[in-house]
């Protein structure tokens, strides 16, 4: 409704005495390549797709069947593209518009999107929501120890992933690496850390050094905790470094500094602020990560969880549970001060 | 004699008084003290060597990491570079399905996020809605946003939608990271609002529009590119939380990473490390250029790129942190006494 309204709206001015600009219309070949596009995309989802629902058309003397899911999906795009066309949307974002349905549709047939099935299922639900609304409040306390290496495993993985993630973005950003090749190279090594997921590296850690089993639990997961926060402090860090103030550095290059003098100080104050806000902001990222870490065998609260989880005593999860959402309000009021006190 | 005294300036070698008394000016400036400094940095030492304690780490693991890396890393090495016969080739398919199916789940769980974010956004910001609704609507969000998503997976999804890849784990796992986007997602799209320029606001209520045709025509087309980057955003952040679902039994990579790691087949793990490195980074670089595009090249209504085709070539990380890093948000939460 609201592209109608665009078009009267833009139909309007050319009654008027004055003539104004409107948009230009798109072309019509690109439009009818997006079309092509849409029953490419039709043609896999009807390979790929696994329901056997199907659509019967009767016509009389035949009757035409296609499959449902795909059918909708190409309704949906061409129907899309006819309001793109009729808005003068621009061919870049009647695209942008086609690849974004084909995306959607993909996604939600590779997880089986269905809501369907919420009222049969709710009776699996209802039990555990029940526990969780009365959670047995006596056991928030006995697990306490595992809380204190929680927020131990955090404090240690920041202090020493946020020195490490600034001595590397000085490498990474161009201002301050000594030549692009340098700045490059770090770049690179930056996003393949960053692209491992925390999992991944306690996964990798506890493999490496043996995890709860071995008592080594705390230290996989600093380790795993290290290269997460080492990916994110670098990347923000060095982007706050790309856009410093390029004055103090110039002062410092004509008066002679090397490259550390100067890094130190014209770079390091400048980004001193948002250094240190990164750094609370990745506290409170590791107290919930290391929570959930402790899953996959490093040691914390997230352990003392599973193992109720897996005695399937969902009161203590609960209990475990409210006390996270309680750490997590806590640390994030904690570090709101901090940033306040310092900034 | 005295007179030349009298004159003598602040350069002089003359023993007597300046002419003027002194004042603040006339003082060196003084070294500011460092006390609060130093005190702030004793503070963290001794936190950082409490927590060392309070860890329980065991330092002597680290004496064996180095060899363990080296030969678990060759292990790996050896995993991927092996000749890729049907076994191998399998390895890698099933890595790539696991590592798209990773993908979807990000995806249905940003759309989740995002239909709901958007109209949670237009009420959580303060230039939009009522004051008790705004209220509302902030603390709402900021108890989301509180519980991790683990939380959302193990006590409603998970159970309503089943277990495991191939009985609804993958949209139990959606729809946990979806539930637990809304909040960030809501706080973010609700900070673009109100940081709108106010002018178009002005000229269309002066014009006689009423709130919805003011969001339609004033709002919309102010935040829909930060939005967008936004959505973009949040979608990068859900596949790397994906993979921890998956270790609960939600499917996707994380599901197949557990399984080769509890069977400690290193050929196969460096196999799924490539495969996530490799989709990670290029799903990266792609959502970057859209977000880029559609920040910088031109809006999303106009077939603008054309003239603005130099602005891409630009490095163009000023735009970055501004999505990227959800710290400086926070200020305002304290603003707002949430």
């Amino acid at each position: 409704m609201v592209t109608t309204s665009t078009a009267e709206r833009r139909a309007a001015p050319q009654a008027a005495a004055t003539v104004r600009p409107e948009p230009p219309r798109p072309s019509g070949l690109v439009y009818l390549g997006l079309a092509g596009l849409a029953l490419l995309a039709f043609i896999v989802f009807w390979v790929i797709q696994e329901s056997g629902d199907v659509l019967l058309i009767p016509l009389g003397f035949v009757t035409l069947w296609a499959p449902l899911n795909p059918v909708i999906g190409l309704v949906v795009m061409l129907v899309a593209l006819a309001v793109c066309f009729k808005a003068r949307i621009g061919t870049m974002a009647a695209f942008g518009t086609v690849a974004f349905i084909i995306m959607s549709y993909w996604a939600g047939a590779t997880v089986g999107f269905t809501l369907l099935e919420i009222p049969e299922r709710w009776s699996n639900v209802e039990p555990r929501l029940i526990a969780f609304l009365d959670p047995n409040w006596s056991y928030i306390w006995t697990v306490r120890d595992q809380w204190l290496i929680t927020i131990s495993m955090a404090v240690v993985a920041t202090l020493i992933g946020c020195a490490i993630g600034l001595v590397l973005a000085m490498y990474a950003s161009p201002v301050s690496s000594p030549n692009k090749g340098t700045s490059q190279a770090i770049k690179a090594v930056n996003s393949v850390i960053r692209s491992i997921p925390d999992v991944g590296w306690a996964l990798l850690f506890v493999a490496f050094i043996g995890g709860t089993a071995h008592g080594l639990g705390p230290m996989a997961g600093i380790l795993a905790l290290l290269m997460f926060n080492i990916g994110i402090v670098a990347k923000l860090t060095s982007e706050t470094i790309d856009s410093v103030n390029p004055g103090p550095v110039e002062a410092a290059d004509a008066s002679g500094a090397n490259l550390t003098q100067r890094n130190r100080l014209a770079i390091l104050p400048q980004v001193l602020p948002g250094f240190v806000s990164y750094g609370l902001y990745v506290f409170e990222l590791n107290i919930r990560a290391s929570a959930a870490l402790g899953i996959v065998g490093v040691g914390g609260i997230g352990s003392a969880m599973m193992l109720q989880l897996n005695r399937f005593q969902f009161e203590n999860v609960a209990a475990i549970l409210i006390a996270l959402i309680v750490v997590v309000l806590l640390v994030d009021m904690f570090s709101m001060y901090i940033r306040r006190k310092l900034l | 004699m005295s007179t030349a005294n009298l004159n003598a300036g602040p350069g002089s070698t003359s023993q007597t008084k300046p002419r003027f008394a002194e004042d603040a000016l006339d003082r060196r400036p003084v070294r500011p003290s460092k006390l609060r400094y130093n005190l702030g940095m004793l503070a963290v030492g001794i936190i950082f060597i409490a927590a060392v304690y309070g860890a329980g780490m065991d330092f002597g693991a680290l004496l064996n990491l180095p060899a363990s890396i080296i030969q678990y890393g060759q292990l790996m090495a050896a995993g991927v570079f092996q000749a890729p016969d049907e076994t191998v080739a399998g390895y890698w398919t099933q890595s790539f399905d696991a590592m798209f199916e990773s993908v979807a789940i990000a995806w249905v769980g940003t759309m989740v996020g995002a239909l709901f974010s958007l109209p949670l956004g237009f009420l959580a910001a303060r230039n939009m809605s009522p004051l008790p609704v705004y209220i509302v609507v902030r603390f709402v969000l900021s108890v989301i946003r509180a519980v991790p998503e683990i939380i959302f997976a193990i006590a409603i999804m998970l159970p309503l939608f089943g277990f495991g890849s191939g009985g609804g784990g993958a949209l139990a796992g959606a729809m946990a990271l979806g539930v637990s986007s809304i909040g960030t997602l809501s706080k973010l799209i609700s900070e673009a609002i109100e940081a709108v320029d106010g002018g178009p606001l002005e000229s269309s209520r002066a014009s006689g529009s009423n709130q919805m045709q003011m969001i339609r025509w004033a709002v919309m087309p102010q935040v829909m590119p930060e939005v967008i980057a936004i959505w973009l955003y949040r979608f990068e952040v859900n596949i790397r939380a994906s993979a921890i679902l998956g270790v609960l039994g939600a499917g996707g990579i994380g599901a197949l990473l557990s399984t080769v790691f509890g069977a400690r087949e290193w050929d196969r793990i460096g196999i799924v490390l490539v495969v996530i490195i490799v989709v990670t980074m290029l799903v990266d670089q792609i959502s970057a250029f859209i977000r880029h595009r559609v920040i910088h090249g031109g809006d999303l209504r106009s077939d603008g790129g054309e003239p603005q085709e130099d602005d891409d070539a630009g490095p163009g990380p000023e735009n970055e942190p501004r999505v990227e890093n959800d710290p400086a948000p926070k200020e305002n939460r304290a603003a707002a006494g949430l």
